[in-house]
């Protein structure tokens, strides 16, 4: 995977390029917002992180540039401007997501990963977590590699929980989302669904945790998945 | 009567503030005084068309008299054809009342006597010659010498026969009382006015003194002295400003108190975390200066952690600082506020905290009933977040935290809740736990004493406050916040 940095700062720069690097990414880093559309249009990136306060244009307006030249990659904005906050939240410009300076390492390594994972499965139907694999397009889950075999039910649930990670997924909104293959459905039966989908997963290190009062999360237990947690 | 006192030059923008006033005092005094003496003018000139209805009928009311004046003497025939013939032949015995009549206004007055025929028997030469034509009489204006008469002529009978008798009178009613007027009442209005006119502005300068005295008082403080200023010195009229400004003295007195210990406080707080880090680095800084640029400085896998996590305290506060400060700077700011969905919060706020419960083995829970609110939203998720990160940091592993929502009905009063099992606060501590940088005696952990405060201000901000009680079966801390009701 390579990502682009933009990023004026050379602490900081430094820092998530150790990072990023250190958690297998390829990084390109640039400081200045001019610089980073001459290696938008010469080289292809899987995304980029761009820092708010730039020399020459500051990443707000770099984010528009690159949505008004029509590039798709995910964009994730950080800055130490709190009174963006709002206007960063409302991520009309067409970012992708945002986190407040400074941050934690772990946190910027699962937001990357999840936006990853929302554009690669726009593009390519392969939605994967950890050591789980789903091909929509094949209808085809894979565990390392060997092959499962899930029944429609089991296959929603698991989609939507796979769509929404590393965010939990609310009981009723899975209830929704099945409505389509039953007509009246309980949220006792989700829970059958759940520990079904639970005894597939779990030798391969996925959980699917209930979270009280609320509903379902995936999470991973092996190293990629710690960092999620950590 | 003292002249208009000068208004005595004050620098300042409230000099237009008072100026303003006076001069609208001004205005409208003197308006009405003017007004009064322009309606008594006006009278009298109304009196002075009366008056001259009067002098012609005195004037009629003398003809009659002069007829008895025209006498003939015993020795000439008295026939009025031969009177008209033989002109001179007349005698004129004047009555008492026109002998007073010519006497009264020497000069000013004529009378004068003319046959049928409009020949002059006696009489000054420039009056003119009338000829009624029947017994009513004739009222003429005549200018004779720069001077307006007013003549009557009326034909009458006399001793001698019907002839035309004329009476003038110089001194013209209208003249004389418009002469009057302006003597006897625009001349004094005016003095009086002039006279009001410097009286008032010495009268308002006056009364306005208080203010223009308090609004020095005031210009020559310090902006650091807000020391409220003496009630006793101070008129009645005044004293509700006196007041009110005292109260916002006071306010502010106490607000940059706390914000000069809260600064004070910060500063001594972030010096713990920043010592530590500078420790570290500097040592590392001892060993890299005694080695080649190239070379390698190798550190402990724990060194390092320790090093992150005296950042992320570090950090942390930054953040709980400034939302302290965004919470304080709200405090009488309801214009921003929008409808909040306390379910919506509960759950943003959960997702936030799955990573961190699970690493200690806390189940984090949810409780959540469709609730709402007005507010700030992005204030209620910071406390939120600060009564949710002090449950987990302070409940032991294996225990359990749950976040509620919930709302009486649709017009009862929405509230948000945390609840966990851990060793919780005594009764005794639970005011002070809400102090900025109060922390608990014997508490462990990274903690700086903000969370709690952090909430309890940003509860201030939406009109309440928190609520602390001990958990489900007297175990733990159950933290409540209810809002007011929404009006729908």
């Amino acid at each position: 995977m390579r990502l682009l940095l933009v990023e004026d700062d050379v602490m900081v720069a430094s820092g998530i390029k150790l990072g990023l690097t250190d958690a297998g990414y390829t990084v390109d880093w640039v400081g200045s917002a001019e610089r980073a559309e001459q290696v938008l249009e010469r080289e292809a990136f899987d995304a980029a992180i761009l820092d708010i306060g730039l020399p020459g244009g500051d990443g707000l307006a770099l984010t528009r540039h690159i949505r008004a030249r029509g590039f798709a990659l995910p964009v994730l904005i950080l800055t130490a401007r709190d009174a963006l906050h709002d206007r960063v939240q409302g991520l009309d410009l067409g970012a992708d997501d945002y986190m407040v300076k400074p941050y934690e390492l772990p946190e910027l390594l699962a937001r990357l990963r999840a936006l990853l994972r929302r554009s690669q499965a726009a593009t390519s139907a392969v939605l994967s977590f950890g050591a789980l694999e789903m091909d929509t397009a094949h209808r085809r889950v894979t565990l390392a590699g060997q092959l499962v075999e899930l029944g429609p039910r089991e296959w929603t649930v698991l989609e939507y929980m796979l769509m929404q990670t590393p965010k939990p997924v609310a009981k009723d909104k899975l209830l929704a989302a099945l409505t389509g293959w039953d007509k009246e459905i309980t949220p006792n039966a989700i829970e059958v669904y759940v520990s079904r989908l639970r005894a597939k997963l779990e030798p391969a290190g996925i959980a699917v945790r209930a979270i009280r009062g609320f509903g379902y999360r995936l999470e991973c237990a092996d190293a990629a998945g710690r960092a999620d947690a950590a | 009567m003292p002249p208009a006192a000068p208004t005595p030059p004050e620098p300042g923008a409230s000099r237009d503030m008072i100026g303003g006033l006076r001069r609208r005092l001004m205005v409208m005094l003197l308006a009405t005084i003017a007004l009064i003496g322009a309606v008594t003018v006006a009278f009298h000139y109304q009196a002075a068309g009366t008056a001259a209805l009067q002098q012609d009928q005195r004037l009629l009311r003398l003809v009659p008299m002069l007829a008895d004046s025209v006498l003939v003497p015993r020795d000439a025939p008295s026939v009025a054809g031969d009177l008209a013939r033989e002109a001179p032949s007349l005698t004129l015995l004047m009555a008492p009342p026109i002998q007073e009549f010519l006497a009264d206004r020497e000069g000013h007055t004529a009378v004068g006597v003319f046959n049928a025929q409009g020949e002059r028997l006696f009489g000054a030469e420039w009056l003119p010659v009338l000829l009624p034509t029947t017994d009513a009489p004739e009222f003429v204006s005549v200018v004779e010498g720069g001077v307006t008469h007013r003549v009557v002529a009326q034909r009458a009978a006399t001793e001698a026969g019907e002839l035309i008798l004329m009476l003038a009178d110089g001194s013209d009613a209208r003249q004389h009382w418009l002469r009057n007027v302006l003597l006897r009442v625009l001349l004094p209005n005016l003095a009086l006015f002039a006279v009001a006119a410097g009286v008032l502005g010495w009268g308002v300068t006056r009364a306005l003194r208080p203010l223009t005295d308090l609004k020095q008082a005031v210009e020559r403080r310090s902006p650091r002295d807000l020391s409220p200023i003496d009630e006793r010195q101070t008129p009645a009229e005044v004293r509700p400003l006196v007041d009110a400004l005292n109260r916002l003295f006071a306010r502010v007195n106490e607000q940059s108190d706390t914000q000069r210990r809260f600064v004070a406080d910060a500063a001594h707080q972030l010096r713990t975390p920043l010592a530590g880090l500078q420790a570290q680095v500097e040592a590392w800084a001892q060993a890299a200066r005694s080695m080649g640029a190239g070379d390698l400085l190798s550190l402990r896998a724990e060194q390092v952690l320790r090093l992150r996590d005296a950042t992320r305290n570090t950090t942390q506060l930054a953040n709980q600082l400034l939302a302290l400060s965004r919470a304080d700077a709200l405090r009488d700011d309801d214009a921003t506020r929008e409808t909040v969905d306390l379910a919506d919060l509960c759950e943003t706020v959960l997702a936030h905290f799955l990573d961190a419960a699970s690493a200690r083995r806390i189940d984090l829970g949810l409780e959540a009933a469709p609730a709402r609110t007005e507010g700030h939203a992005w204030l209620l998720r910071e406390l939120l977040i600060n009564l949710v990160d002090n449950a987990i940091k302070y409940t032991p592993g294996g225990g359990a935290v749950t976040l509620r929502c919930g709302q009486g009905g649709a017009h009862a009063s929405p509230w948000i809740e945390v609840e966990d099992d851990g060793p919780g606060i005594a009764p005794a501590e639970r005011e002070r736990v809400l102090q900025r940088f109060y922390r608990v005696p014997g508490t462990g952990g990274s903690g700086h004493g903000l969370g709690l405060a952090i909430a309890d201000g940003i509860a201030r901000v939406h009109r309440t406050q928190l609520q602390l009680d001990a958990g489900a079966l007297g175990r733990g801390l159950r933290v409540r916040v209810a809002f007011d009701a929404v009006a729908h």
